[in-house]
């Protein structure tokens, strides 16, 4: 009697818990009706699933204004949103948690209309509060964050309006070209957790801060974080986009970032089906491994904005001769010339990279300059050009060799970060530079000490890097403005050394202030029209984007630029297993 | 014995003194700081990195430097991380235990695989089991770590027996110890026969053995002998166990020690860089002590020299 007792309490304890959760189940969605101005877009997909992505490393912080690197920068972009949206497919800047937004015609207000009834990913509502609240915290004295710099014009502030519970007007102390594309900068923080707390907002929100304690307006919000191993993000059940049917977005339930350094292991966590999607990480080699690969598609998606590029000093304290042969516009076209990319391309990348012949890639489609003077493969124009320039050749027992005006063989020291593929790029073009009698040493160093030599002490000769450059002209200021910290060729100049490099700094200035994106384009063009006539940079390869990941997996359309598959997360969805 | 473990205690201070001066000294000479690599960022000016770089303390000069993280350390303050905006203490806390694990895994399955191979090839010496061991010795100690773990996470792959890598319970502690204790069993087992063999070859073993002494307490006294140098080598392989592990964390996704030393300096994040190369050189010269607390437990003649 007792023993039957007891089970019959127990069954009815059984049924209470699994009621009450999916009471619960039921309650989590009920509680949440997807609001009236809820940004529909054109997608379908299957609510479920769970995404495995790897990264090369853990991030810093899970704050948006402290993300420094690509591992960090994704996490923000996955968990926050920001005031306008960057459409990394189209590369247009498109309302995103705004309803509408103008700018007034003299381009000095801009107002913002939000979404009405969003929630954060806490169930708290969001209002144009919030927005203040955090572009104030931005603009705080003690607050030293990257975004501030973007947001200070000519050193002032935006002037901060409340126009409403869902609008806000940016009043800016002058016209600023770029507006729409910073503002897609700018995230949204909520105002609720924040306030009272005393450090600097970007001092938030650090990887051991309890997940209970952050919310966002992004798609996804972190539900764990195990460091060193991997980072598990939930559906944000608030998000406030929703697909053609009105379902919300996203699909995927779950997406869990694992932190795995190693490529061989990345590789072979995809083959056994325990990663679902490898982007910035795959080497070219593995294309090979994965084509044909039962459960894999894998995909190469263009040309990325990753440049290699070679460059030589122009400091004014390099001695001569190697000065003389550096500044002189011939000799660095002369060996643009020499250097058979396509070769390269097919060698080291095993053809899935694109060879570059100016600073933009094609894909960067928005403000790529069509028409602009190309120093390609030529080993012919590259001789007729040293000898236009007064160099000789001779030869010896020792081969070929390009000797100067002054009568120094031309020989120089090519410095290169510690990374395989800028090495075996390196030991290319030193066989090509060998082809026209130029003798170039490889000298390898860590990446801070190649850093260091080019920005701070200037000892060296000439250099090949990798840079993932922007995709707007206004954050290209510290590479292209004479008197920038990254003007890799001759950085911090008091007043511009050449001629064409103070035209490129008045252009650049100009683009700044002009509005209509015609005009900036033409100024643009200009600037990369004067950077292919000059070649200060030498432009090698652009990697392009190769993509691999389970074949059930929809709606992937990676982008060429960060955070490239990853770009409309909330559109990626599973198949049903079969 | 305890004046004996106090002295040694006493006399790791001074050397711990040293190497954190050195350690610090040698962290500077390494061009560039934490902030060079954010200097080719194109969109953060050149004022917010100088601006930062005095926040951070990294424009004062070396001795000042010195004198602050040393100060910090007396006081209980292992300072902070510039690329994770929280305390180092924390960060080093989190790994700390990884590698602790890896290693006393890695230890354990050294000594059982060293101590059977090297005894069976000294016992047998010059048969057939004696070439067996010495030849599995000998890849052990050819095949470079970094190799090892590819193969053997290539093993996990193909038959599924084990995770590919992570931390996921006990059974991905397998492959990571298996790789990190390959050289060292090896190098283990090699001079284990070598002493063993020295050792059943000396009058007093001759002696036993003619008196009747059973061969396996004529073993039991051949590994007491053989015991000294077994013991000073296992202290100091904890040192290649630990730098060993950091090729094998990275391989295996392995969260520990060795990957955050090689992360830290590679970001120049100064705090989390000197502290956990000091806390390795710590646990170096702990497991020392541990070694010659139990050589001199084994061997009175030590306590008293």
């Amino acid at each position: 009697m007792s023993a039957r007792l007891l089970l019959t309490i127990l069954s009815l304890c059984c049924l209470l818990v699994s009621c009450s959760q999916e009471e619960r189940q039921e309650s989590r969605v009920g509680q949440h009706p997807v609001p009236e101005d809820a940004l529909q877009l054109e997608v379908t997909g299957r609510v479920g699933g769970t995404l495995r992505y790897p990264m090369a490393g853990e991030p810093d912080t899970f704050n948006y204004l402290a993300a420094a690197n690509a591992r960090s920068r994704l996490l923000a972009y996955l968990t926050t949103a920001t005031l306008l949206e960057f459409d990394a497919a189209e590369q247009e800047v498109v309302d995103g948690i705004t309803s509408n937004h103008e700018i007034a015609p003299d381009g000095r207000t801009i107002t913002l209309r939000f979404r009405k009834d969003l929630f954060f990913s806490d169930g708290t509502p969001f209002s144009a509060d919030d927005v203040v609240y955090t572009l104030q915290r931005i603009y705080s004295s003690d607050s030293n964050n990257v975004v501030k710099d973007t947001l200070l014009f000519d050193g002032q502030p935006m002037g901060i309006r409340q126009s409403g519970r869902y609008e806000i007007q940016l009043v800016l102390p002058r016209p600023v070209g770029a507006i729409e594309y910073l503002l897609t900068n700018v995230p949204i923080f909520p105002r609720h957790l924040l306030e009272g707390r005393g450090e600097r907002i970007e001092d938030y929100w650090t990887v051991d801060t309890p997940a209970g304690e952050m919310a966002g307006l992004g798609p996804f919000l972190i539900e764990r974080h195990e460091p060193g191993l991997r980072t598990t993000l939930a559906r944000n059940p608030h998000y406030w986009k929703i697909d053609r049917q009105g379902n919300r977005l996203p699909y995927l339930d779950r997406i869990v970032i694992e932190y795995i350094e190693d490529p061989n292991n990345q590789l072979l966590r995809l083959q056994a089906g325990q990663l679902d999607l490898i982007d910035q990480l795959l080497r070219p080699e593995d294309i090979e491994i994965l084509k044909g690969q039962q459960g894999v598609e894998v995909l190469n998606a263009g040309a990325s904005s990753n440049l290699t590029f070679l460059w030589f000093n122009l400091n004014p304290q390099v001695a001569p001769p190697k000065k003389n042969w550096f500044q002189d516009r011939r000799f660095r076209e002369a060996v643009s010339r020499a250097i058979d990319r396509e070769a390269i391309v097919a060698n080291v990348f095993r053809g899935h990279a694109t060879p570059a012949l100016s600073l933009l890639p094609q894909s960067l489609k928005r403000w790529y300059a069509v028409g602009l003077p190309e120093a390609s493969y030529g080993v012919v124009q590259a001789e007729a050009l040293l000898r236009e320039a007064g160099f000789r050749f001779t030869s010896d027992s020792g081969g070929r060799q390009l000797i100067g005006r002054d009568g120094n063989p031309v020989r120089f020291t090519l410095l290169i970060p510690s990374n395989e593929v800028i090495s075996r790029t390196a030991a290319m073009v030193q066989e090509d530079l060998g082809a026209i009698g130029i003798g170039a040493s490889i000298q390898q160093e860590e990446m801070r000490s190649v850093i260091s030599r080019v920005t701070g002490t200037f000892d060296y000769d000439a250099s090949i890097m990798n840079i993932e450059f922007p995709v707007d002209p206004a954050d290209y200021l510290n590479l292209l403005l004479s008197s920038g910290p990254m003007h890799m060729w001759a950085p911090r100049q008091k007043e511009p050394a050449t001629d064409w490099e103070a035209r490129i700094d008045s252009l650049m200035q100009q683009q700044q202030i002009v509005f209509d994106h015609e005009e900036r384009h033409a100024i643009f063009r200009e600037v990369q029209m004067i950077l292919a006539e000059q070649l200060p940079l030498i432009p090698l390869l652009n990697r392009d984007v190769l993509v691999a990941y389970r074949s059930d997996l929809n709606n992937l359309r990676p982008a060429n630029i960060f955070p490239y598959s990853m770009w409309n997360v909330w559109e990626l969805y599973r198949s049903p297993e079969n | 014995m305890l004046r004996f473990t106090l002295r040694r205690i006493l006399e790791s201070i001074p050397l711990l003194l040293l190497l954190s001066v050195l350690f610090f000294v040698l962290f500077q000479l390494i061009p560039g700081d934490y902030l060079t690599e954010m200097e080719l960022n194109p969109s953060i000016p050149s004022e917010r990195v100088e601006q930062l770089r005095q926040e951070y303390g990294l424009d004062d000069h070396l001795v000042v430097r010195y004198m602050k993280w040393a100060g910090q350390i007396v006081r209980g303050n292992l300072g902070y991380s510039f690329a994770q905006r929280r305390p180092a203490v924390d960060l080093i806390l989190e790994r700390l235990g990884g590698t602790l694990t890896l290693t006393v895994a890695a230890l354990f399955v050294t000594l059982a695989m060293a101590i059977p191979l090297g005894t069976l090839s000294a016992v047998r010496a010059g048969h057939w089991p004696d070439h067996l061991s010495r030849a599995i010795s000998l890849v052990g100690l050819s095949i470079p770590v970094l190799l090892s773990s590819v193969l053997f996470l290539f093993l996990a792959y193909q038959t599924g027996w084990f995770p590919i890598g992570g931390q996921e319970g006990l059974q991905s502690l397998v492959l990571p110890a298996l790789t990190l204790a390959l050289p060292s069993s090896a190098f283990l087992a090699r001079t284990l026969r070598l002493e063993l063999i020295d050792i059943l070859n000396q009058p007093f073993m001759v002696a036993l053995l003619s008196r009747g002494l059973p061969r396996r307490r004529l073993l039991y006294h051949a590994f007491r002998n053989a015991a000294n140098p077994l013991i000073s080598l296992t202290g100091l392989m904890v040192g290649g166990l630990l730098s060993g592990s950091v090729v094998v964390e990275k391989v295996f996704r392995w969260p520990g020690l060795g990957s955050l030393i090689v992360d830290s300096i590679l970001t120049r994040d100064l705090f989390v860089a000197l502290n956990s190369v000091l806390l390795a050189a710590l646990l170096m010269i702990a497991s020392n002590l541990i070694a010659d607390l139990l050589l001199a437990l084994n061997d009175p003649r030590i306590r008293y020299q």
